[in-house]
C-alpha cells in the first residue's frame, strides 16, 4: 500500500451467461485462458506488476472456485507484508438485511469498510473479464498529473463498431464532458475498459450519496459516472495502447486464444519483466510422441500429444491420442481425445472426453462449438 | 507423516560428469527440460510424508540456493517442516570433503530433529522411492541398517566405480565394493540407507575415528560383520547418473512413454521451482516428434528425440535431434544438432553442424556462443 497509496478492487461477481456451460458452475473470472491461466490472473498479475498491493476481489456468482483460486495471494507474489487479495463476497452488516450485490457501484459501497481500513489516497476499480497487460502506476501517474477526480481507461475503437461500446467524448485535453452507452451515433471512438481510478474521499462520498437515492442502478457507467459529470468534477480519459480483449462470448473466447498463435502478438505472454502469473500446476514438459505432431500451436506443459495437432491451444493433462486430429481448437485442463477423433473449431470445456472416431466441428463452419460434456462416436 | 529426517547426500569422485559439473553440483543439473535433479529426490521425500529435510550441496551451491530456496513448492509444511540446504564449508576448499565430515559438522542438528530415523538418498539417481513404505519395510524387519538395491545386468559397461553390494541368501550386506566392470550381474546400491538416529550418529562419529577419507558408505561395509545390515530390493524403474554419458541416456529415456507415465502420477507429483513462463508455441513450421519440450519455448524449427528446457528458441529450419537442451538456450536458423548436450544459456548461432554420437554426445558448456 505505501508505494502509490492505491487500492484495488476486481469486480468478479458477472455471470457471463454468454459463456454458457463454460459459466455454468463458475464465475467467469475463474474461466480459463490461454493454455495456463485464467482471465482473473491478467488484472491479478497487472496490480502486482504495477506495484499496486492490496487487491479486493468481489465475487458473487458461483464463486467457490474463484473464492478459492484468489484466496491465495502468493500465486501473483501479493503475499509479503502490507499486500494480500482479499475475497469478498457479500456478507451480512449489522442494522442491514443480507443482501447481494445490487450492481457495480454497490459492491464497492457494501464494502466501504474495507476501504477505510486501509486509508487509500485513491481506489482503482477493475472488471475481472478482460485479457490485457496495463501498467496501472502509468495511469495513476497521469490521474494525479491532471489533477482528476477520477480517470477513465479508453481505448480507441475503430468508429463503424463504437456503437457496440460505452463511449467518452472528451474535450482537447482529454478531459470528459459526456459520457454514452453504445451511442446510436458515437462522436468519439473511445471506448470506456471499465477501469476507472478514483480518489477515494470523494468516492466515498458518492457512493454514500447514491446508496440512499431511490432512482439507481448503483451502477458506475450508469449513475456515478453521469453524477460527477452532472458536477462538472474532474474526469480524465486516459488513452491505452495495446492487446485487450472482452472474452464475454465463446467467439471472442476463441479468438483471443488463436490471437496468441500470431507471431506479432502484442499481447506476448512471455515478457519477462511483465509476467503473467497464475497457479502452478506440477507435470512434466509437454511430450509430443512418435506418432505425434504439432505445428502453430500453443502447448502447456502437462500435455501429452499422440495424434495431430495444429492452429490450436492446449492446457496442463490434455492427451490427444494417435491418429486424432484437432485443429483451430481450444482444449482446457485434462481433456481427452480418443484415438482417430477429429476436434476442428471447437472449445472442450475442462476434462470432457472426447471419444475415439467422434467427430466434432467442422473446418468450414464459420462457428465455434463449444463442447462441455462428453462426446461418443457418431454424435 | 513419515518418522524419519530426509538426507539429500552428495557423491565422492567415481561419480563424474564432465563439463557439467565444473558449473554446479550434480543435484542442480538440469533433468528432462523443467527440473533439476534435486527434484525428485526432494519431491519423493515430502511425497513419503517426510517433513524434515537436509540437503548436503558440495560445489558451487548458487543454483541450488536460489532453485529450492525454502522449499514451499515441495510442499514441506511451512511451519511444522524444515528444509535446510547445506553447503560444505571447508577453508581450505576443498570439493573432496567426504560426506561423513558434512554430517559430523551437523550432527547437533541431525539428533535434535523430532523424529527417529535417518534416511539417505543420493541427487544422482532419478526413481520414485516411496520413503514411508521402505521405513516400514526396515522397521519390521529388525535391521540396523537397510540399504536399496537393484539387480543389474550390464555392469560390465555401465556403473563402473558405483557401488554395489555383496549379499548373502537373506539380502544381507555382506560388503559394499565397487563396481570394477569385470561382472556383468550385480547388486547395484542405489545408495539411499535407512537407520535411527542413534546408529546414523554411532556410524558417523567412528568412520571419523577410523580415518578422514572415510564415506558413510565406507564405514557401513566395515559395519557389516558386527551389525545387522540387510539390502532392499528396489522394484521400480531407476537411472542412475554418473558420467555424461549416462546423463544425456537419462534424460532421453523419458522420451520412451513408458518410463515417462511411471513419473507422471498425480498422486506423486515431482515439485519444481516455477518460473512462470507461458506455454510453449510453435510457429512458422516448427514442429515436434518423440520429444519433451517445456514451457516458454519457441519452436520455428524441427525437433525430434530430443528433451528441451525452459524457454529455449529454435530457429527457422533448424534441425535438433537426439539432444538435450538446457534452459534458455538460444539455437539460430539452419543450425543441424546431433546427440548434442546443449547447457543453460548457451547461444548455437555461426557454427550450423554440431554432432556427437550416442556414446559420446558432444557437450557445450555453459553460456557459450557457438
Amino acid at each position: 500500500m505505501e508505494q502509490n497509496n492505491m487500492l484495488a478492487m476486481i469486480l468478479a461477481g458477472g455471470r457471463g451467461t454468454r459463456l454458457k456451460e463454460l459459466t455454468k458452475k463458475n464465475a467467469k473470472p475463474a474461466v480459463y485462458f490461454g493454455g495456463k491461466y485464467r482471465i482473473i490472473d491478467f488484472p491479478l498479475s497487472n496490480c502486482a506488476n504495477s506495484d499496486v498491493n492490496v487487491v479486493g476481489v468481489l465475487t458473487q456468482y458461483e464463486p467457490t472456485q474463484l473464492n478459492a483460486y484468489a484466496g491465495a495471494g502468493q500465486r501473483w507474489g501479493l503475499d509479503t507484508r502490507g499486500s494480500g487479495v482479499y475475497v469478498l463476497p457479500p456478507s451480512e452488516k449489522e442494522g442491514t438485511k443480507f443482501d447481494v450485490y445490487q450492481g457495480t457501484a454497490d459492491a464497492i459501497t457494501q464494502n466501504i469498510d474495507f476501504i477505510d481500513q486501509f486509508d487509500p489516497d485513491y481506489v482503482l476499480v477493475l472488471s475481472g473479464d478482460h485479457i490485457y497487460k496495463m501498467d496501472y502506476a502509468q495511469m495513476l501517474a497521469y490521474h494525479k498529473e491532471h489533477n482528476a477526480d477520477a480517470t477513465i481507461a479508453v481505448l480507441p475503437v475503430p468508429m463503424k463498431e463504437a456503437s457496440r461500446f460505452g463511449i467518452m467524448n472528451t474535450d482537447e485535453n482529454n478531459r470528459i464532458v459526456e459520457f454514452e452507452e453504445k451511442p446510436e451515433h458515437p462522436k468519439s471512438n473511445l471506448a470506456s475498459m471499465g477501469i476507472y481510478i478514483f480518489n477515494w474521499k470523494l468516492l466515498r462520498k458518492e457512493l454514500m450519496d447514491d446508496k440512499n437515492k431511490k432512482d439507481t442502478h448503483h451502477d458506475f457507467g450508469k449513475d456515478i459516472i453521469p453524477s460527477y459529470l452532472s458536477q462538472n468534477k474532474a474526469l480524465y480519459a486516459w488513452k491505452f495502447e495495446g492487446y485487450w480483449k472482452d472474452v464475454g462470448t465463446i467467439d471472442s473466447l476463441w479468438e483471443a486464444n488463436m490471437d496468441l498463435l500470431n507471431k506479432n502478438n502484442e499481447l506476448n505472454l512471455d515478457d519477462k519483466n511483465w509476467k503473467i502469473y497464475t497457479e502452478d500446476v506440477p507435470s512434466f514438459p509437454h511430450y509430443v510422441s512418435p506418432t505425434g505432431n504439432v505445428e502453430h500451436s500453443y502447448i502447456n506443459q502437462g500435455a501429452i500429444i499422440s495424434g495431430n495437432v495444429k492452429d490450436s491451444v492446449l492446457f496442463n493433462g490434455v492427451e490427444v491420442a494417435e491418429g486424432a486430429d484437432v485443429q483451430q481448437s481450444v482444449l482446457m485442463p485434462g481433456v481427452k481425445v480418443g484415438k482417430g477423433a477429429k476436434v476442428y473449431r471447437a472449445i472442450v470445456a475442462g476434462n470432457v472426453k472426447i471419444d475415439a472416431e467422434a467427430v466434432v466441428g467442422s473446418l468450414s463452419s464459420q462457428e465455434i462449438e463449444l463442447i462441455s460434456k462428453r462426446v461418443k462416436k457418431g454424435e | 507423516m513419515a518418522n524419519a529426517l530426509g538426507i539429500i547426500s552428495y557423491n565422492d569422485s567415481t561419480v563424474h560428469v564432465q563439463g557439467m559439473q565444473k558449473f554446479r553440483p550434480i543435484a542442480a543439473f538440469s533433468f528432462v527440460g523443467r527440473y533439476r535433479m534435486v527434484d525428485f529426490p526432494l519431491s519423493n521425500m515430502t511425497n513419503s510424508g517426510i517433513n524434515h529435510i537436509q540437503v548436503y550441496i558440495n560445489g558451487n551451491p548458487r543454483s541450488l540456493i536460489e532453485h529450492i530456496g525454502r522449499g514451499r513448492q515441495y510442499n514441506i509444511n511451512s511451519k511444522h517442516g524444515s528444509l535446510s540446504l547445506i553447503p560444505i564449508f571447508d577453508a581450505e576448499g576443498s570439493m573432496t570433503t567426504p560426506d561423513v565430515e558434512s554430517y559430523y559438522g551437523n550432527l547437533h542438528s541431525i539428533k535434535s530433529a523430532p523424529c527417529d530415523y535417518v534416511i539417505i538418498a543420493p541427487a544422482n539417481i532419478i526413481n520414485k522411492a516411496n520413503y514411508s513404505d521402505l521405513l516400514d519395510q526396515h522397521i519390521e524387519s529388525g535391521a540396523d541398517i537397510s540399504v536399496l538395491y537393484q539387480n543389474v545386468d550390464d555392469a560390465k559397461e555401465r556403473y563402473i566405480g558405483c557401488d554395489v553390494l555383496q549379499l548373502n541368501r537373506q539380502k544381507g550386506v555382506l560388503s559394499i565394493e565397487r563396481n570394477l566392470g569385470n561382472y556383468k550381474n550385480r547388486a547395484l546400491s542405489l545408495q539411499t540407507y535407512i537407520m535411527s538416529k542413534e546408529i546414523f550418529a554411532e556410524a558417523v562419529t567412528r568412520a571419523r575415528e577410523t580415518s578422514s577419507m572415510y564415506w558413510f558408505k565406507d564405514i557401513v561395509n566395515d559395519l557389516c560383520e558386527e551389525k545387522d545390515i540387510r539390502a532392499i530390493n528396489y522394484r521400480g524403474k531407476f537411472f542412475y547418473v554418473n558420467d555424461l554419458k549416462s546423463y544425456f541416456e537419462s534424460n532421453l529415456a523419458f522420451l520412451d512413454v513408458a518410463n515417462m507415465k511411471e513419473f507422471i502420477d498425480p498422486d506423486w507429483a515431482i515439485y519444481t521451482q516455477s518460473k512462470d513462463t507461458a506455454p510453449a508455441i510453435y510457429l512458422n513450421n516448427g514442429h515436434a516428434n518423440c520429444s519433451l519440450i517445456s514451457n516458454g519455448c519457441k519452436i520455428s524449427g524441427e525437433v525430434k528425440n530430443s528433451v528441451v528446457g525452459r524457454s529455449c528458441v529454435i530457429g527457422k529450419n533448424a534441425v535438433i535431434e537426439n539432444c538435450v537442451i538446457c534452459p534458455e538456450v538460444t539455437i539460430a536458423d539452419n543450425a543441424h544438432l546431433k546427440n548434442v548436450i546443449v547447457d543453460k544459456y548457451c547461444r548455437i548461432i555461426h557454427k550450423k553442424d554440431l554432432e556427437g554420437t550416442p556414446d559420446e554426445p558432444l557437450y557445450i558448456a555453459r553460456r557459450e556462443n557457438v
